[in-house]
């Protein structure tokens, strides 16, 4: 492994780590980014901070993986976002895990979507099972289409949007 | 499986552990009575500014559908289809403000940004990988 192939997993795992709902439900953060509260933490402060990093990092990275990467991890990391289908249908999830709302002002009844524990388990649950048809289709060396890609981001989409949504929208 | 495979899928799993542990942490904090009601997350500071703004949820679905275009070749050149998705996001951000000026709330509903999104990165930009 070289230094890119270490530095891109690195922040790609860190990126999807502070992502996930689970941290952000966790590590809450002040109304006011940049004036924490009495009860603030250095690792709240570190969250709030570094999750737009983050964000920007892992896409630029990727993008570069994507396109102009001709490492040998590059390819194997371009072969492995596509054939894993883990990418596609987590992007898509979300995306509709954020942005689902019907209208302005639209609020989610969180009683009809169940606990955020049991939205995270089943959330896990699902892209778990795409992940491993993926990674063992991808470790036989399955060749999967371009647009069973597509097809699974928008898949994702929908299941962001109908059972795993946010809990509370400002209305 | 080489060993990228192994790596990967070591990373992921991490992520989703990780996900169901803070999630159940996260159910018993914001049972406590000293939880911090007026604290909001930075995911939600995402979603709240999209009253204001829908750059996130336009830029994030323009990049999705880059990324995972059903499109095998460019329609058009980088230099036709960039400045395309460039005036998009113009007009799209700002009528987006302008009605949220007008009206104090959001107006488009985010999903409908996300499809026009997607759909945009699929057909202007798409990336047409070499596996």
């Amino acid at each position: 492994m070289d230094i890119y192939s270490v530095m891109s997993s690195i922040v790609d795992s860190l990126s999807w780590l502070s992502l996930s709902p689970g941290l952000f439900q966790s590590f809450k953060v002040s109304k006011r980014p940049l004036k924490m509260t009495r009860k603030s933490t250095v690792l709240r402060r570190c969250v709030l901070i570094s999750a737009p990093i983050l964000l920007t990092a892992t896409f630029a990275l990727n993008e570069v993986a994507l396109v102009w990467g001709d490492t040998e991890f590059a390819v194997s990391y371009r072969r492995f976002v596509y054939a894993s289908l883990f990418y596609p249908f987590a992007l898509g999830v979300l995306l509709g895990h954020w942005f689902h709302m019907l209208g302005g002002g639209f609020r989610i009844d969180r009683r009809r979507f169940g606990k955020p524990l049991v939205q995270a388990l089943i959330g896990a649950f699902i892209i778990l099972s795409v992940a491993v048809v993926g990674i063992v289709s991808f470790g036989r060396g399955v060749s999967i289409p371009l647009y069973v890609s597509t097809v699974m981001s928008v898949i994702g989409v929908v299941f962001g949007m109908l059972v795993w949504p946010v809990r509370v929208y400002h209305g | 499986m080489d060993i990228v495979a192994i790596f990967a899928a070591s990373l992921i799993g991490l992520v989703v552990v990780s996900d169901i542990v803070l999630a159940a942490v996260s159910s018993w904090r914001d049972r406590r009575p000293s939880a911090p009601q007026e604290a909001i997350t930075w995911s939600q500071l995402i979603r709240e500014s999209y009253g204001i703004t829908t750059f996130f949820a336009w830029a994030i679905s323009v990049w999705v559908g880059r990324w995972f275009s059903p499109i095998e070749a460019p329609l058009m050149e980088w230099y036709v289809g960039f400045p395309i998705v460039v005036a998009l996001t113009l007009v799209v951000v700002l009528a987006a403000f302008f009605l949220w000026r007008r009206y104090r709330r959001p107006i488009i509903p985010p999903i409908v940004i996300v499809s026009l999104g997607l759909a945009s990165g699929w057909i202007f930009i798409p990336l047409c990988p070499v596996l």
